[in-house]
């Protein structure tokens, strides 16, 4: 188990070092900084001394493990719009983002697990008819789309909460929404039939026969056993809350990662691209470990 | 038949059809048996026979789409008119059955330990403590080696074997009047096929639990039933003793099952097998469903399906062969 957690955290380490690798040469294909950075009339003497400062001189390995090294000590660059710390801008930014995507996947948890098991349990029935309405439409209405409509009723027609901006639980309330009805819809449809799957088991014809109430059959030893598929991946819905919110933060305004990202791209501001590609890289990479470690705790079959 | 008053479950024209999109099928066709107290009997026929379907509607845990008439009385009270509450009271307590499988038969996420607790405490009143001591007492009656280590195992560190006396002791903990046991050797090796088999002699021994062994193995039939109902196409069409059965069989068919037996030292010969196919559940053959496999066919048998003729002390067979015995 010990050395389990050890090569996982290794390989978790390994993949950082390939992030870190794209991200580095993502700003080396992406033309010659000199020509973006530098006036036009600039000459060949002045471009040469830029590149020296910028150390772009140097062969390609010694440049990479420069940007490496200041990786580590926590300097992605300035951002050339502001003139601050790239990683700066993106962790005060990373703090609307997480709570953005942990009431969104707190929300779809809520609803979704609730839905899928009774879905489950009641098969066939107008709940489960319900319940897979739910779950298509959820899964094919665009975000953007639902956005709006949200704020064109709650907002504008009722006035009942803001349109924009991040403040109290009133603010976070569409945006949460929004977000998280994709992961509530494919959330809810996995767990219906990943306890179908379990209430077909040998074992849970045998509880009942043992004389188990029906709640201890469904609850305990069903859910647990379709729980692998569902944590997996609500991980990774919670992954793509993360890197994804960028539509929904577009949408209403929320001064998270996302929103900065779409701003930073369009103002050619690579070092705050990197760091915020890095921080979201980082973030995913340790939530799969977690998951990864979460596995055998959840079932003792899992030893490695 | 047997004498009602003694008989801890009481089986009266059984039937059972599922509603299918191919239509109706009837998988127990107006089945009657009784059981003694203690008493072992064996519930023999081919794969779709509708023996386990039996077995399940014991304990009304058939699905939706089943419809069961008839009348099955254990100690003398009705289970087809029960509540659901009712019957979860019964079974685990009462009823208990061992299913063919014991490699699925366990929730491969909890310990041999919670589990057997767990029937316990939905089952019992019993506290804690004596829980835990009434499942070691369960595992070592089972013939578990090292008990208290066994709790903290999990299902995947035990051979099926062990699986299934551990299901077995599951079963039985609570002392039932009856155990329902499906098929339970027949995922097992021949070696341990035996222990299973001596071991539900011995609970009927120890615990006075009857016992419904159904299988299509005659070999386990013989070694520990008392009595044997033979099935074919959802109907009882022989029941009787054992021995008597194994010794002068009367039904064509069980004529037919038992000529297929190898036999040691009967090397080189063929094994007997019967001709034709078990017939389709959802589209039966008017009359007698073997008839069209029958050597001794009729021309009536294709016409009508016969009563139960009296063929010996307490024997019955469902076969125009033995018209003119009383019905």
């Amino acid at each position: 188990m010990g050395f389990y957690i050890l090569r996982r955290i290794g390989q978790t380490a390994l993949t950082a070092v390939f992030v870190s690798m794209i991200v580095f040469s993502l700003a080396r294909v992406t033309g010659d900084p000199t020509i973006s950075l530098l006036p036009t009339e600039a000459t060949q003497e002045d471009r040469d001394f830029f590149r020296r400062q910028l150390g772009l001189d140097q062969p390609l390995h010694l440049q990479y493990l420069t940007f490496v090294g200041r990786v580590l000590e926590g300097d992605m660059g300035k951002s050339f719009r502001y003139r601050e710390s790239a990683l700066g801008i993106v962790l005060n930014r990373l703090p609307a983002t997480l709570q953005l995507a942990a009431v969104s996947m707190l929300l779809a948890t809520i609803i979704a697990l609730p839905i899928g098991i009774l879905a489950a349990v009641r098969r066939d029935t107008w709940i489960d008819t319900l319940a897979r309405w739910f779950a298509t439409l959820g899964q094919a209405t665009p975000t953007f789309w639902l956005g709006l409509i949200l704020i064109l009723v709650f907002s504008v027609h009722l006035g009942w909460l803001p349109t924009s901006g991040r403040g109290g639980v009133e603010n976070l309330v569409l945006p949460a929404i929004t977000l998280g009805w994709f992961s509530a819809a494919a959330i809810a449809r996995l767990t219906r039939s990943s306890m179908l799957e379990a209430m077909q088991s040998d074992f849970v014809r045998f509880e009942r026969l043992s004389g188990l109430p029906e709640r201890i059959v469904v609850l305990k030893h069903a859910l647990r056993n379709a729980a692998i598929p569902i944590v997996t991946y609500m991980a990774l819905q919670f992954g793509v809350l993360l890197s994804g919110a960028v539509v929904t933060e577009t949408v209403f305004a929320w001064p998270g990662v996302g929103l900065i990202v779409v701003d930073a791209i369009n103002a050619r501001d690579y070092p705050v691209v990197q760091a915020a590609v890095m921080v979201t890289a980082m973030l995913i990479l340790l939530l799969n470990l977690l998951v990864d470690l979460l596995y055998s705790w959840l079932d003792p079959r899992i030893r490695y | 038949m047997d004498d009602a008053a003694g008989a801890i479950l009481e089986v009266r024209d059984l039937h059972v059809r599922f509603r299918t999109r191919r239509g109706p099928v009837q998988a127990v066709d107006g089945v009657n048996f009784s059981l003694a107290a203690g008493e072992i009997l064996g519930v023999v026929g081919e794969s779709g026979c509708g023996k386990s379907t039996l077995c399940t509607s014991l304990v009304r845990l058939l699905p939706e789409n089943a419809e069961v008439t008839g009348s099955i009385r254990y100690r003398g009270e009705e289970l087809l008119t029960k509540s659901g509450a009712e019957m979860r009271e019964l079974r685990g307590r009462e009823i208990t059955m061992v299913l063919q499988n014991p490699m699925t038969a366990m929730d491969p996420l909890f310990t041999v330990g919670n589990q057997l607790d767990e029937v316990l405490r939905h089952n019992s009143s019993m506290r804690g403590e004596e829980r835990r001591s009434r499942a070691l007492e369960m595992l070592r009656l089972v013939h578990i080696p090292s008990p208290v280590e066994r709790l903290r195992s999990y299902p995947h560190q035990m051979s099926g074997g062990m699986k299934q006396r551990v299901l077995t002791a599951m079963a039985t903990s609570l002392s039932p009047g009856l155990l329902l046991a499906d098929e339970p050797t027949t995922a097992l090796d021949v070696t341990i096929q035996e222990q299973i088999l001596r071991l539900l002699a011995d609970i009927r021994g120890s615990l006075g639990t009857a016992i419904v062994l159904v299988t299509h193995d005659l070999g386990v039939v013989r070694r520990i039933t008392d009595r044997v109902m033979i099935m074919y196409a959802g109907r009882a069409v022989e029941t009787g003793d054992t021995e008597a059965i194994f010794t002068d069989p009367k039904h064509p068919y069980t004529r037919a099952l038992l000529a297929s037996i190898p036999r040691i030292g009967h090397t080189g010969r063929r094994l007997t097998a019967i001709d034709g196919q078990i017939p389709d559940l959802a589209d039966l053959p008017p009359g007698c469903a073997f008839a069209p496999r029958c050597p001794s066919a009729m021309s009536g048998c294709t016409t009508a399906f016969p009563p139960a003729f009296n063929t010996g002390p307490e024997r019955t067979a469902r076969c125009w062969l033995h018209e003119g015995s009383p019905a």
